[in-house]
């Protein structure tokens, strides 16, 4: 997201010719105007959705608008324990994804370490993968119980996609750099841990941001199931009571809960990978 | 795998003669001048049997009614569709004009017929119990399986604990409500619950099961209050007041109907809507509804009624005393009263 701007400030240190510095100078231009085209975009939206459902363009019970919802934050932080909530939601899903990753990741070594095992699991792992896993929520409630039952449907959504997308990762890692491991006498470990990982760190970093929305699909697909607590609950017993205001303000909760996690690993992103040039 | 898109022969005029038919069905309904209404159901009950007994005795085609029922399977399911036009009535809980009356929207909606005159919901003990043994103080300590937090089902039910000098969060080893709806049955039938509340055909079903024994009925303990409504937009009504009185008419006709039958004939005439029910379940649960009294002979909603449901609703923590709403906004009362007076 925020890529390429620290090239352009550091390489703009080293700018040798006036062209050089006039380019750098016009990258830096258009992606303010990117930000104030976005911004705009977002209080368009804002707006647009707040004066439909004044002006009764829409049924407001059945919309709500951006200033009940924020109205609504308030309530909820004050009457309904709206932390206790937030708090439950992100648990659940940062623990799935954690498992998620750390899964998927020891299963793509083991594929990766053994072609017998990865052709014998191949088909199987595609099935899982395309089947619907929100489809087996129930499955996993009665399987599992209400509590264990939000984790696992989590799991699940991420863990398959996830193995697939590492292991293909493993399956590319550039095979001269192998070769090279292998011609000073390394061991298969050895080109597992100093080449195949270190080469997929991108990949994974990959998986980790789709993990994030799946993860949190999984949960609030759980605690629509069967839950006393947590964002998915609100929406439900909001939805329930007809009070629009709460679903849609646990909705925007979600949706800035998901931004943030995703920001986290841009950063972790940026960190990482800067370190390896 | 060979792929014709076209189809053979055989199929081809298969296809146009189902067409056709089709076709020639609609014809006569269009002649016919009937007026149609897109009903909707909150749910598919036996509890709603009178509405059932209606369609298949004709009642609303002898008022000029045509009946295209579709079933929401939620509250939250219903009420869009009849604000937003694509269903002119439905059958709900009478909370929801509550909480629509209560809502910034401009279209307002009101209660003009009953169908249900009391809560369904009946209580289940895990363990056999002699007729008459059962105490409420004997769920204290014990596990119970309510309703999803909110539900009119579930604030009735506490409403009942509470009256018992129960404290749901206190004084039972576990006040289950996270249970979605359609996970209850089979959640009681694994071993959820020492205590629960269900409606029929599961309380039978349950019973049938050996895995329980109704010991209580939440009606009697709240006493009078009509449970279930049919509601539409004052637009509609404004539009339409023939179809509207129609309707009334029918359903207290049926109603007539439903109090002095047999069980049996009632069961019988039910059955094309509970198709995957077992008879012997459905006969049973119409026999405890009609000796429970739920069905409402007199189809207006009473101003007692509301009273009882917002106190209820304020206990239960989903509507603040001043969002208390007046009888005469969300009532009318001229249908009803009109379509007793008429069924004579």
């Amino acid at each position: 997201m925020s890529a390429p701007e620290p090239k352009t400030q550091a390489a703009e240190k080293g700018a040798s010719s006036e062209g050089y510095r006039a380019y750098l100078a016009k990258l830096r231009r258009d992606t303010r105007r990117v930000r104030f085209m976005q911004v705009l975009l977002i209080i368009a939206f804002l707006a647009v959705w707040e004066i439909a459902s004044k002006q009764l363009w829409v049924n407001p019970m059945l919309t709500s608008q951006p200033s009940a919802v924020v109205e609504m934050f308030f309530t909820l932080a004050r009457e309904n324990r709206l932390e206790h909530h937030v708090w439950v939601t992100l648990k659940e899903a940062v623990a799935s994804f954690v498992v998620a990753m750390a899964a998927a990741i020891l299963i793509a070594m083991a594929l990766w370490w053994s072609q017998f095992l990865y052709r014998m699991l191949d088909p199987f792992l595609v099935v899982a993968n395309s089947l619907p896993k929100l489809a087996l929520a129930p499955i996993f409630y009665i399987w599992l119980g209400d509590q264990w039952s939000v984790y696992g449907i989590a799991i699940a959504i991420s863990v398959f996609l996830t193995i697939l997308m590492i292991y293909g990762g493993f399956r590319e890692t550039d095979a001269d750099k192998i070769k090279l491991v292998r011609t000073f006498g390394g061991s298969r470990w050895q080109v597992l841990a100093k080449v195949v990982l270190p080469a997929n760190i991108p990949v994974m970093i990959g998986a980790l941001k789709i993990n994030v929305g799946l993860a949190l699909v999984g949960v609030i697909a759980g605690e629509f199931q069967a839950s006393k607590a947590g964002l998915g609950y609100l929406i439900i017993y909001g939805s329930q009571i007809l009070q629009m205001h709460m679903v849609m303000a646990s909705i925007a909760i979600l949706a800035l809960m998901s931004v943030v996690m995703y920001l986290l690993i841009a950063w972790l992103e940026n960190a990482v990978v800067r370190d390896r040039h | 795998m060979s792929f014709n898109p076209i189809g053979n022969k055989a199929g081809k005029s298969a296809r146009l003669a189902v067409f056709a038919a089709a076709l020639g069905g609609v014809a006569p309904a269009a002649l016919a001048q009937a007026t149609t209404v897109n009903y909707m159901e909150v749910i598919r009950s036996i509890f709603y049997l009178p509405s059932y007994i209606a369609i298949e005795k004709g009642y609303f085609k002898e008022q000029g009614i045509d009946v295209k029922m579709d079933t929401g399977w939620g509250t939250a399911k219903v009420i869009p569709p009849l604000m937003g036009g694509q269903r002119d009535i439905v059958l709900l809980g009478p909370e929801s004009q509550v909480y629509i009356e209560n809502s910034p929207s401009p279209d307002k909606t009101k209660i003009f017929c009953q169908l249900t005159a009391k809560d369904g919901l009946l209580v289940l003990s895990r363990k056999k119990m002699a007729t008459n043994e059962f105490k409420w103080a004997m769920v204290k300590g014990k596990d119970y399986l309510d309703w999803t937090n909110g539900t009119t089902p579930q604030i009735d039910s506490q409403w009942v604990l509470k009256k018992h000098g129960i404290d749901p969060q206190k004084d039972l080893a576990n006040y289950i409500t996270n249970v979605a709806s359609g996970n209850r049955d089979s959640a009681w039938i694994a071993g959820k619950g020492d205590f629960g509340t269900f409606f029929e055909p599961t309380a039978s079903l349950i019973e049938r099961e050996n895995k329980g024994q109704v010991v209580a009925s939440i009606g009697n303990e709240i006493g009078p209050m009509g449970f279930t409504v049919f509601m539409a937009t004052d637009k509609y009504i404004a539009k339409n007041p023939k179809v509207v009185q129609g309707w009334c008419n029918a359903i207290q006709k049926a109603q007539n109907f439903v109090a002095s039958a047999a069980p049996s004939d009632l069961a019988k005439l039910a059955l094309p809507h509970f198709m995957q029910l077992d008879y012997g379940l459905m006969l049973s649960a119409i026999k405890r509804y009609q000796g429970l009294g739920v069905w409402a002979t007199d189809v207006t909603y009473s101003a007692p009624s509301l009273t009882k449901l917002q106190d209820i609703m304020v206990a239960g923590g989903v509507l603040k005393a001043e969002q208390r709403v007046t009888y005469e906004k969300v009532v009318n009362r001229v249908f009803s009263e009109n379509a007793r007076k008429q069924a004579k």
